[in-house]
């Protein structure tokens, strides 16, 4: 029996809080025959009377601080504040001009006389910048608690229980309910004279609450409002409690974020149009950069010998070298058979060199008295010799250059000075030309490694890469087709091996909506959501599906409406909130 | 028993969320229509001619003898304000300097039924809206 009295005092309770949480959508009972078709949006309790209002162009959020109204004016796509506009806020018959407040951006502040009178006020503000002009309207609720409370406008449940007795509709509807309600109560308990008697103390409660005489003074602070909470069981329940702190980012019970303009302002959140677009159909893949093999170079000895450093010295891993720079230089081992050899014929050459000399220089004093014939052959003789001296001699002490074959940066260094090296079986120096890489990607599905026209790909450390595909290979490995692709804009700080992932286009079209990579974040759940900006300070999260386009961007295809405002910046902070 | 209460407490809860609609439409005489207050208004800008048309939650006409109008009118970024007055019917006219051009003009209307509080109402002519 217990949980079902408790069950009739919370349907009490609740349909008493139903027309105090939602007073805005009450006025919907008071309405004759008028047919409408949107979803209702819940209501924000905001602590200072708050009116929102928006056209094609601007956003407007006025907000009333004592006997101030604080507008703040932002452009309707993108969120952005706008600064250096003309305000002018007519009401009551009157027109004043809000003056801009210094130091902050797109906010302005007017003075005037029908701020204090409790009442709805038509509101048309009619907004001039040097690019466009607008009128926006709207009804701006002053309630009578607001008036007589202090400057920083604390508003509480006496508030809103004023604005329900000011306003004969929402009082009415808030009677009805109740009355249907006590109908609960009554039929929950049936018999039984304790329960008619509780019931009968809810009603009493409910006739305070309605008629608003119980919480009418004005004036209170939060500590007030606490006491009030409970008392009204109702208020307690409702699902936006008036009674919260001050205007702060928050969480609402249906999932979507209450962030008042200055919060915005704060996190300077962006929005963008969703347009419907056409883009490729795109894959993701692994790949790292590799070195073009033209752009990249091995120095190696062609003979055995040890290492003596060049001009310049070695050089070390990550020094710029230029092409046709000496790096190194090798003097040729040469093993003591050998040397022997080369002695030998060295000093076999030089002897001959000498009779070849003398017979030459005889013959020629001779010129005359001996044929030609055999001076010639002398001279030829002579000549033949010096020149096997010439080839013979530096066998033993030239050194063997080793030059840079490109352009580029070493990176790699496995010889250090009076190294032994045996001929080809090493490199020596690894160069590489940092404006030349390539990726390497691999491609599991051939028909994917067909298909693709064009790549982008992104770093560990967040770096876009353009790809351009240069081939793919014939030869599978490991059961996979290995890709390459040219960067066309090849920034600094790359290294080869470094591992990229890859976004590639491939042939076939997909419709969506191309919003950027930080649009797109992740719910406590895990889903991917994106943030909509569906009114002034009110943000919906819509669960998206998504495919990668770039490294930048993606598309979502399924999920957003085309024409909602999507949040850009700021997406990540917004989710923070709690 | 038990579930009818129920069912009673969440008609309660479904009995004020009834919502709110809006959204560009066009009216019988061919200009913007837009929710004011309880009435739905429509905007008609002939030459100089400045018309509002009052028709009620059903599209119904609505007499507006005793009613009060008052226009804002900004046009090439000049705001001005144009009396209307009941011209028979559920129409009612004014007189405004547009220089013929009806290209993005957006006007807002103060509509004063007779005895009733006064409901405002925004336009855009020659605009797609949003």
């Amino acid at each position: 029996m217990i949980p079902r009295r408790r069950l009739a005092a919370i349907a009490v309770a609740a349909s008493l809080a139903a027309p105090v949480a939602f007073p805005a959508l009450a006025p919907a009972l008071a309405h004759e025959g008028h047919d409408h078709g949107d979803a209702p949006t819940p209501v924000i309790a905001t602590m200072a009377p708050t009116m929102e209002t928006s056209s094609s162009d601007f956003e407007l959020v006025a907000v009333v601080q004592g006997k101030t109204l604080l507008v703040h004016l932002d452009r309707f796509a993108t969120n952005e504040p706008v600064s250096g506009a003309t305000v002018e806020v007519s009401a009551d018959g009157e027109a004043v001009t809000a003056a801009p407040v210094s130091g902050e951006e797109g906010v302005y502040r007017l003075d005037a006389a029908w701020l204090s009178k409790p009442g709805p006020h038509e509101l048309t503000v009619s907004v001039t910048t040097a690019d466009a002009a607008d009128l926006l309207i709207g009804t701006l609720e002053v309630p009578a608690s607001a008036v007589d409370a202090q400057p920083g406008g604390a508003r509480g449940v006496s508030g809103v229980l004023g604005q329900v007795r000011y306003d004969p509709g929402l009082l009415l509807g808030a009677v009805m309910v109740f009355l249907l309600g006590v109908l609960t109560t009554v039929a929950l308990t049936q018999r039984g004279r304790a329960r008619t008697v509780a019931g009968a103390a809810l009603i009493g409660l409910g006739l305070l609450l309605a008629s608003g005489a119980a919480f009418a003074h004005g004036g209170e602070d939060h500590s007030h409002g606490d006491e009030a909470k409970d008392k009204t069981p109702g208020a307690a329940a409702a699902p936006t409690a008036l009674t919260g702190a001050p205007d702060s980012p928050r969480r609402l019970p249906d999932g979507s974020l209450y962030v008042p303009k200055p919060s915005q302002r704060l996190l300077s959140v962006r929005t963008a149009v969703a347009k419907p677009q056409e883009a490729a159909q795109t894959v993701q893949l692994i790949g790292q950069i590799v070195a073009d093999p033209n752009g990249g170079g091995n120095v190696q000895a062609t003979q055995s010998g040890r290492i003596e450093p060049g001009e310049r010295g070695l050089p070390y891993v990550g020094q710029r070298v230029e092409a046709g720079q000496v790096l190194a230089y090798i003097a040729p081992a040469v093993n003591v058979v050998d040397r022997s050899g080369i002695q030998q014929q060295i000093a076999t050459v030089e002897q001959e060199l000498v009779i070849a000399e003398s017979r030459v220089q005889r013959l020629r004093q001779l010129q005359g008295s001996v044929p030609q014939r055999d001076i010639d052959e002398a001279e030829a003789n002579l000549n033949g010799l010096r020149k096997r001296r010439a080839a013979l001699s530096p066998t033993l002490t030239t050194k063997e250059a080793l030059r840079a074959p490109i352009a580029g940066v070493v990176t790699a260094n496995n010889v250090k000075a009076g190294q032994v090296i045996e001929a080809r079986d090493q490199v020596l120096f690894e160069i590489v030309d940092p404006s030349r890489l390539m990726v390497e990607a691999v491609a599991f599905d051939p028909r994917v490694a067909n298909a693709i026209k064009a790549a982008t790909a992104t770093t560990a450390d967040g770096v876009n890469l353009s790809l351009e595909l240069l081939g793919s290979s014939l030869a599978l490995r490991q059961q996979a087709i290995p890709l390459l692709f040219r960067i066309s804009n090849s920034p600094q700080g790359l290294g080869v091996g470094q591992p990229v992932r890859l976004v590639a286009q491939v042939q076939g079209k997909a419709s969506g909506i191309v919003l950027p990579r930080q649009s797109v974040v992740r719910s406590a759940s895990g889903q991917p959501i994106v943030w909509q900006h569906e009114a002034p300070q009110r943000f919906v999260a819509r669960p998206v599906r998504t495919q990668a386009l770039d490294g930048n961007t993606v598309l979502v295809l399924a999920g957003v409406e085309p024409e909602a405002r999507i949040v850009t910046d700021g997406a990540g902070l917004l989710n923070q909130i709690r | 028993m038990k579930l009818s209460t129920f069912l009673l407490a969440a008609a309660l809860f479904a009995a004020p969320a009834t919502a709110f609609a809006h959204g560009p439409s066009v009216g019988p005489h061919g200009g913007p229509m837009t929710d004011a207050g309880a009435y739905h208004t429509e905007l008609v800008l002939k030459g100089n001619d400045v018309v509002l048309y009052v028709t009620d939650g059903s599209d119904q006409p609505v007499d507006v003898t005793g009613a009060k109008a008052e226009a804002t009118i900004l046009a090439n970024k000049q705001t001005q304000k144009v009396p209307l007055q009941p011209a028979g019917a559920n129409a009612l006219k004014g007189q405004a300097a547009l220089g013929g051009s009806h290209d993005s003009v957006k006007v807002v209307t103060a509509l004063t039924m007779p005895g009733q509080k006064t409901v405002q109402a925004r336009f855009e002519v020659g605009h797609a809206g949003h």
